[in-house]
């Protein structure tokens, strides 16, 4: 049985939004923020008796390796996993695969796939479902899709999406290369998949804040007299460090919590590639933090 | 341009019935007197010349004003005595105006005056503009103030000019139309920034030191301390750091010298500084701090609730690195000497000066915790110590102090979000007199003892200035190979007090900074930087000693006592040879850590400001280390009170 369930709620159009983190006069207030209404997770109570073999869900990979009491279940093109209950506090997506131990009953399973701006409109898609592990079966329930509103871009495009849900304000970060992420427990872990959505309690008393670090792919901007224009166009695609945060925070004056977005660069910029002829320049040499005096 | 060369150094008055306050806070010393000249503090040409663009009720080293249609900045030089003034759209210099001291930090009052601390001569001056801002500013007074006045605020009212005092340790009231003094309140040491909240009911002040920021009552002139020391949650836990079920660590707040506020995050104060890990003193270390845990300073913003008076608990928080483990192979450096902050309200913009790093870093001034928000690097002049925000004109103005450059930067610069690490905007280079006050080796030597993140100095990013804030001390008791050992102060006491360390095992200042880099894991420096550094540390400015309101009969008494062979103090202590003997001695202060039990004796050089004592920093305060080290070295139980009082009285005029 499959199900669609878009869900539009009270989402705002926040289409003005953010074109660069530099003016943070732009970051959205909380209140602006589109209100979603996620899907609970499936409870174990309601599993049914048993699935067939030849059952499964697109995108998801169900293996047993030579420990025949545990199975785990791959997410591909990018999806993230969860099986079981998840408890509170627990990190509710981040994760390409997932191990668990064959139960007597089917459990409850969630993927989640970020859809980019690329393929469309930016969208969470969340498929929850059961999964089998006596008869290696995967049955999908409901497929529901949550639209994204951008609420920051950051270097080379980077943009972080946000909704809020039930009294919190829900992150989703791309990530599209390694990326490592702390949540609002200060917990700290790798991401798997390609998006990490995490959680903020906008209530805390003394502030709530996620973080991520990865890195994107990078175009530098060769000056003109280093670098001929063919040479500029065969610059090959680097990657740099980024970091992205968000936190909300409220002081006494605060009518509600604000919200605050950035996205920057965490390293120095690579060092300059040699294509092409180069033509000599006089970099002026000043006292620096490598190492050396320069000139002093 | 026009520079006028004023001999007001005559103007300083005596000062008045100011008694200088140490370390504990509370009490109010109403003082009496007006401190202006016969000439007065107000103006003579109300409503003539440069105005402030906006109040902006907190001082810096640079002001941004309108002159008509133009905006000024006036530059607090202090490498040059004067004030530097610049039209900020051309980067021309129009005017200098010579002060009677070393400025630290100027401050435009509602009507248009400039007062300029005047850090070495315990004093403001109060200068006027002139019809035109091509000409010099005008002296109208100069006031006497506590020891070191190093930053300046007006309450919101514009009634109250509020002078805090570094060396001094106080927050002096003055009436800002007048000049004339109305209360001062003692704070702990090394006061630095000031604001005033938008009630105008309370003064937060920051510390260099102490972990702590100030938070003065302006009715009842009564302080408190408000703790801005930081925790971090260590995975592979310290043993004995655990409190409340949790592995964590306490780090202490150091390098508090700046301050930011702005009405478009209302209710938000911003002290940057740095958070402290010492190590466990009770285990020796391979270096300065545990080497096997996370850096020993790392950067933080702290949010201060200003209508709360408490710290945003997140701001505190020391976040995990992820850069290192998310692959980054050139982690940007962190700003470890901030020293200056100014928030855009425009943009939520909250910048803050690093020296050290020469950038400046623009943080989302709405995150819970600004340091891990940043939004872009600038770079800029070496040594930046001021900031303002052109509002109108949409320009940030920094100034550099070791360069000397003023750095003009558009705040609209969508590229920058991309591309920083470029320099746009201005540079204009100040004039200078003919005679400057640093030259090329001590130049090099200054920026040397700031430079942070140069592996020829450490491995971890600190700096000397880092431990020894203005040529001074922490306040911090660090583990190291030998035991606990308390930062020692430097400005001023590194002549004629060799031998060098605790134990006075180096007895040259170049073979103890070889021993201090190979500690900080730093490669060492060149012969020409070593002598740059040493020149610069052995002349650094030591505070200005000699309170003239201080009680002469009760320090003369002290100093009998000290010379008095019953108290046995000046044995070792020998005012001819810098206050100390040049030798080792057991006083019993061994900690279970250290590795020997002799240790040098101290030059008691400014020893008043230097809280806490001993190697090991066991005393805080000098009342305890005078009482409670009777018998080890010299006597005190014999006593009497006020002999005592007299003692303290004395050691605090050294």
């Amino acid at each position: 049985m499959r199900t669609a369930t878009p869900v539009f709620a009270t989402a705002l159009v926040l289409s003005a939004l953010v074109p660069s983190l530099a003016s943070a006069a732009n970051t959205p207030s909380i209140s602006a923020l589109p209100e979603v209404r996620l899907p609970d997770m499936l409870h174990p109570k309601d599993s049914p008796d048993s699935l067939l073999g030849s059952e499964s869900i697109e995108g998801l990979r169900l293996t047993r390796g030579h420990r025949q009491d545990f199975g785990t279940v791959q997410a591909l093109d990018g999806r993230c996993v969860s099986l079981g209950s998840i408890a509170p506090g627990a990190i509710p997506s981040g994760n390409g695969n997932a191990m668990i131990r064959v139960s007597s009953s089917a459990l409850p399973l969630r993927s989640e796939r970020f859809v980019g701006a690329s393929e469309g409109k930016p969208e969470l898609e969340i498929t929850d479902g059961w999964i089998d592990l006596t008869s290696n079966g995967m049955r999908e329930v409901r497929k529901t899709r949550i639209p994204l509103s951008p609420i920051g871009i950051g270097p080379s495009g980077y943009t972080i999406y946000g909704f809020r849900s039930e009294g919190n304000v829900h992150v989703v970060f791309p990530t599209p290369q390694r990326f490592v992420y702390v949540d609002s427990f200060g917990k700290l872990g790798f991401v798997g998949c390609q998006h990490a959505r995490l959680v903020l309690d906008p209530n805390a008393n003394s502030g709530s804040l996620v973080r991520v670090a990865g890195a994107v792919e990078f175009s530098r901007s060769l000056p003109k007299n280093l670098v001929s224009k063919r040479a500029e166009a065969e610059q090959p695609k680097t990657l740099r460090g980024i970091q992205a945060t968000v936190s909300v925070s409220r002081t006494k004056r605060d009518h509600e919590p604000l919200l605050s977005v950035t996205a920057t660069w965490s390293e120095d910029e690579p060092p300059m590639p040699v294509i092409g002829t180069a033509q000599a320049v006089d970099v002026p040499v000043e006292f620096n933090n490598r190492g050396d005096m320069g000139d002093e | 341009m026009r520079t006028s060369v004023l001999m007001l150094g005559s103007m300083i008055v005596a000062a008045s019935a100011l008694t200088i306050g140490c370390g504990g806070a509370g009490t109010t010393k109403e003082v009496r007197g007006a401190g202006a000249s016969e000439g007065g503090c107000g103006r003579v040409r109300p409503g003539v010349g440069a105005r402030p663009k906006q109040v902006t009720h907190q001082s810096s080293t640079v002001a941004v004003v309108q002159d008509g249609k133009r905006s000024i900045a006036y530059v607090a030089d202090a490498d040059d005595a004067s004030v530097h003034t610049v039209d900020v759209a051309t980067g021309s210099e129009i005017a200098t105006t010579t002060v009677a001291g070393t400025p630290s930090h100027l401050i435009v009052l509602a009507d248009g005056r400039v007062a300029v601390g005047l850090r070495n001569s315990s004093a403001v001056q109060v200068f006027e503009p002139k019809a035109s801002a091509d000409e010099p500013l005008e002296s109208r007074c100069v006031i006497p103030t506590a020891a070191e006045p190093v930053a300046l605020a007006t309450t919101p009212d514009d009634k109250v000019l509020l002078v805090s005092s570094g060396w001094g340790a106080t927050l002096g009231a003055y009436d800002a139309q007048s000049l004339a003094r109305r209360y001062e309140v003692p704070l702990p040491r090394e006061p630095r920034a000031v604001v005033v909240s938008d009630d105008g009911k309370r003064a937060f002040v920051a510390h260099v030191v102490g972990s702590r920021m100030s938070v003065v009552d302006l009715d009842k002139h009564t302080a408190v301390s408000m703790n801005i020391g930081g925790t971090e949650e260590v995975d592979f836990g310290r043993r004995n750091r655990i409190f409340g079920g949790q592995n964590l660590v306490e780090r202490r707040g150091c390098q508090g010298y700046a301050l930011a506020k702005s009405t478009a995050v209302g209710g938000r104060i911003f002290a940057p500084q740095v958070l402290v890990d010492p190590g466990r003193t009770d285990e020796r270390s391979d270096g300065y701090g545990d080497s096997n845990a996370s850096a020993p300073e790392v950067g933080a913003v702290a949010v201060i609730d200003e209508d709360k008076a408490e710290p945003l608990g997140e701001s505190l928080s020391v976040e995990k690195e992820l850069r290192a483990m998310s692959g980054a192979t050139r982690p940007r450096p962190a700003c470890l000497l901030p020293r200056a902050a100014v928030v855009d309200g425009t943009s939520r913009g909250l910048f803050v000066a690093c020296m050290g790093l020469d950038t400046v870093i623009e943080y989302d001034a709405a995150s819970a915790e600004p340091q891990q928000s940043e939004r872009r690097r600038i770079p800029v002049a070496a040594g930046p110590t001021g900031l303002a925000v052109d509002t109108e004109g949409r320009r940030l103005v920094v100034f550099s102090q070791f360069d000397r450059t003023l750095h003009v930067i558009p705040l609209e610069n969508k590229s920058d979000v991309d591309a920083d690490g470029e320099s746009a905007g201005m540079r204009v280079a100040l004039s200078r007199k003919a005679k400057s006050i640093v030259g090329p080796d001590l130049e090099l030597g200054r920026r040397l003892f700031h430079v942070t993140n140069n592996p020829l100095i450490s491995r971890d990013g600190r700096a000397c200035a880092s431990c020894h804030p203005d040529g001074r001390d922490d306040a911090i008791t660090w583990a190291t190979p030998d035991g606990p050992r308390q930062t020692p102060m430097l400005a001023g006491r590194l002549t004629q007090t060799a031998p060098y360390g605790w134990q006075g095992t180096t007895d040259s200042v170049e073979s103890h900074l070889t021993q201090t880099f190979a500690r900080l894991g730093g490669a060492g420096l060149d012969r020409r930087q070593l002598d740059a550094l040493i020149a610069f540390a052995t002349t650094m400015d030591a505070p200005a000693v000699g309170n003239p309101n201080s009680d002469t009969v009760l320090v003369n008494r002290g100093r009998d006592v000290f010379h008095s062979a019953s108290a046995g103090c000046a044995t070792c202590h020998r005012e001819a040879d810098g206050f100390t003997d040049h030798r080792t001695y057991d006083v019993k202060s061994r900690a279970d850590a250290d590795i020997a039990a002799l240790f040098d004796t101290p030059s008691l050089k400014f020893v008043g400001g230097t809280a806490p004592y001993f190697h090991d920093g066991r005393y805080s305060t000098l009342r305890a280390l005078l009482l409670d080290s009777d018998g080890k070295m010299g006597h005190t139980k014999h006593m009497a009170q006020q002999d005592i009082v007299a003692l303290e009285a004395y050691l605090r005029s050294l």
